[in-house]
């Protein structure tokens, strides 16, 4: 059964958040947090017991103080107190309790004590409980943020439609550290610490169903529901597609093994099969997980294999085939084989002399309007599912103009347009502005052409869905 | 599906420790194809008159698990050399019985499919190119059970041998029916539930009958494994 869309909006969008543990001493987490959702513009209760102002705001000494109907308590404080706060949350009816504090099962048998009495919290009230060992919650375009480590999403100017929900704190925090150091846009952030009550399933059941996402990303280093959670999932693929990096890999059937099967398992090749058989796309670390999130939020499915590439430079160009004719992912690309029609655009455009096999190389003497030009032909070719486009502004008649030539193709663009850039130490801040102008952009060729291997699974699983 | 493996649990020699013939019956029961074969009781040395050679002859006891390691297998026999590997078995495996079956002609390489209870996903079902270096190529998909006849077909064109099904150097391999064989197993995977934690179909060749299952194995779960 599919939760209700119901479920968690509160979480997402409360008008009410306790801080507990929230203080002026210079370092404390409670404070931090409390600091972050300052520009949220939701009322901000701080607790602490012998506090009376934090930041202007007044302060409640303990949870039975605090009035009736607050949506979230962020619980920062140490495990144990963590704990009784809990207890006293869910007498008061709070529905949603974050826990950053860690010392629970991670540490040991008396963590795990505790985080049993966390989880009792849970399946005795109707509080629900994210954590602990938690970084909360994170909506960019809301401005609600919990996350009380230094996260380098101020660069990232555009938003997005990626659901990053991640196990892992740290691997979470350098997905946004990439997302705004190369550009890509982020719905949500979930930490699910150490899923005591709150788990992937839920968010999946969320996210799913929220019309601001447009793909879900997860870090996973164990499934709860490994059948359920793939069930979801394929309600879910048809509309949005869903990334999960599985880390840890366990051998499978681990029960001594006496069977060939066993043995072929290996590692965890059952894991593998399932995730395609259910429309799910794994990645096997945090740069193809955030790739994958990038093209898969903003491009759209390629309607075939034949990639066309466009550049100013021939040695990106042959580069470019040699790694689209490589097979990888079993996700087989061919080099497209341009119609006669297009050839024909193309020198008309730019120079009698260019060279028009694929790859397309304009040479340095192109200009941001040939680009364009050229572009249009590749758009317009049948034989043509997929375009790669090497931005290189090094050439003189090359200018930052080339952004808008691309962005504004591919923005009514049916097939997808990927580009390479690199530029020196601007790399990054180049990629950003084709983010900006909503461009997927990669600094290497290979993460281009696997984006491209993406984009084609992508389209893979939709047909299979409907066969 | 149900009725007929309830009907094959309760007629086993051991509960829930089937040798391989009775294997080969449950999957004939359910409409696979298993070579011709009688299971001869321990220290018997004589088949019928009318079941024609060559013959294979195996021991064939739930204790005895690695059979061709242990010399336990005879290949294309005539009617005196069977007589004389039988002899040989039952000095080799004393009180294990022997299971005499017809050689199967075939064509092309040989095929696995087997199952496993994945401790996190529930029971998979795998084919992939078999034999007995299987596990030196690793060529296999796995996908959760049950499946339908599109994904089994998937679950074939993922594999690296796949052009042995497409007239590779002359072969023509049928998928087809080697993917109805699949969901069959998957269904039968399905039924088995955790009782049986993993199965071995191996090898399964193709020939002038079609798909057939060479040699089968089936695993007591580890419910029973204590015991």
């Amino acid at each position: 059964m599919m939760a209700s869309p119901l479920h968690l909006k509160r979480l997402f969008d409360p008008k009410s958040i306790a801080v507990i543990g929230a203080s002026n001493r210079t370092g404390n987490i409670g404070g931090i947090i409390f600091e972050r959702l300052i520009p949220s513009l939701r009322k901000l209760y701080p607790i602490h017991p012998r506090e009376t102002n934090v930041m202007g705001h007044r302060v409640f000494p303990a949870v039975e103080a605090l009035p009736d109907g607050i949506d979230v308590a962020i619980v920062a404080t140490g495990a144990e107190a963590a704990v009784s706060t809990a207890e006293a949350c869910a007498a008061k009816r709070i529905p949603y309790l974050i826990i950053v504090a860690g010392g629970f099962g991670e540490t040991g048998p008396e963590g795990a004590r505790l985080e049993e009495r966390l989880k009792r919290v849970a399946e005795h009230s109707r509080t629900r409980i994210l954590g602990p060992n938690s970084l909360g919650v994170f909506l960019p375009a809301e401005h609600l943020d919990t996350i009380f480590v230094e996260h380098g999403d101020k660069a990232l100017g555009r938003g997005g439609g990626v659901a990053f929900i991640t196990q892992s704190g740290s691997v979470g925090v350098e997905a946004l550290g990439l997302a705004s150091n190369a550009g890509y846009g982020m719905r949500a952030f979930v930490g699910l610490g150490n899923k005591c009550d709150l788990d992937e399933l839920d968010f999946l059941d969320y996210f799913g169903q929220d019309p601001d996402t447009t793909c879900l990303a997860f870090y996973l280093e164990n499934i709860e529901h490994g059948r359920r959670f793939l069930d979801r999932a394929r309600q879910i693929t048809p509309h949005k597609p869903v990334i999960v990096l599985k880390a840890g890999r366990t051998p499978s059937g681990a029960q001594a093994v006496s069977s060939h099967t066993g043995r072929l398992a290996g590692m965890d090749a059952v894991v593998s099969g399932a995730f395609r058989q259910y429309g799910v796309q794994r990645v096997m670390d945090d740069e193809e997980l955030c790739d994958a999130s990038k093209c898969l939020s903003m491009l759209p499915p390629a309607p075939g294999p034949r990639v066309a590439v466009l550049t100013p430079a021939g040695g990106f160009g042959v580069m470019c085939a040699d790694y689209v004719e490589v097979d990888q992912r079993g996700i087989p690309l061919t080099m497209a084989r341009l119609q006669p029609e297009t050839v024909r655009r193309i020198r008309e455009a730019t120079f009698p002399f260019a060279a028009c096999e694929n790859p397309v190389d304009l040479t340095a003497s192109a200009d941001d309007a040939m680009f364009g030009h050229s572009l249009d032909a590749l758009l317009q070719d049948a034989g043509v599912d997929i375009i790669i486009c090497t931005a290189f502004f090094a050439p003189p008649a090359i200018s930052d103009g080339l952004i808008r030539e691309i962005a504004d193709r591919v923005r009514t663009s049916s097939k997808p347009v990927i580009t390479f850039t690199q530029y020196g130490p601007f790399t990054d801040l180049y990629l950003r502005r084709f983010h900006d102008a909503g461009v997927v952009g990669f600094a290497s060729i290979s993460r281009a052409v696997r984006a491209a291997r993406f984009l084609v699974e992508r389209a893979r699983i939709l047909a299979a869905l409907e066969g | 599906m149900n009725t007929i493996v309830q009907k094959w649990r309760s007629g086993l020699a051991e509960p829930d420790r089937p040798d391989e013939y009775e294997v080969k019956c449950l999957l004939a029961d359910i409409g696979l194809r298993v070579p011709p074969g009688i299971r001869l009781a321990p220290g018997e040395c004589q088949v019928p008159p009318g079941f024609p050679g060559p013959f294979v002859a195996k021991v064939c006891s739930p204790d005895v698990v690695h059979k061709t390691d242990l010399q336990g297998v005879y290949l294309n026999l005539g009617a005196a050399e069977l007589a004389a590997a039988l002899q040989e078995l039952n000095s080799a495996f004393p009180g294990a019985g022997n299971l005499v079956e017809q050689m199967v002609p075939f064509d092309g390489p040989e095929m696995i499919v087997g199952s496993l209870v994945d401790p996190g996903f529930g029971p998979a079902i795998m084919v992939g190119a078999g034999g007995i270096l299987t596990e030196i190529h690793q060529d296999v998909a796995f996908r959760l059970v049950p499946i339908g006849d599109a994904e089994a077909c998937r679950m074939l064109a993922e594999l690296k041998i796949y052009p042995v099904f497409r007239g590779y150097r002359g072969l023509r391999l049928d998928p087809a029916s080697l993917a109805e064989l699949l969901v069959i197993v998957s269904r039968l995977v399905d039924t088995l539930g955790s009782i049986f934690d993993q199965l071995d179909l191996n090898p399964i060749v193709w020939g002038p009958d079609g798909w057939t299952i060479l040699d089968a194995k089936l695993v007591p779960g580890a419910l029973h494994k204590d015991g």
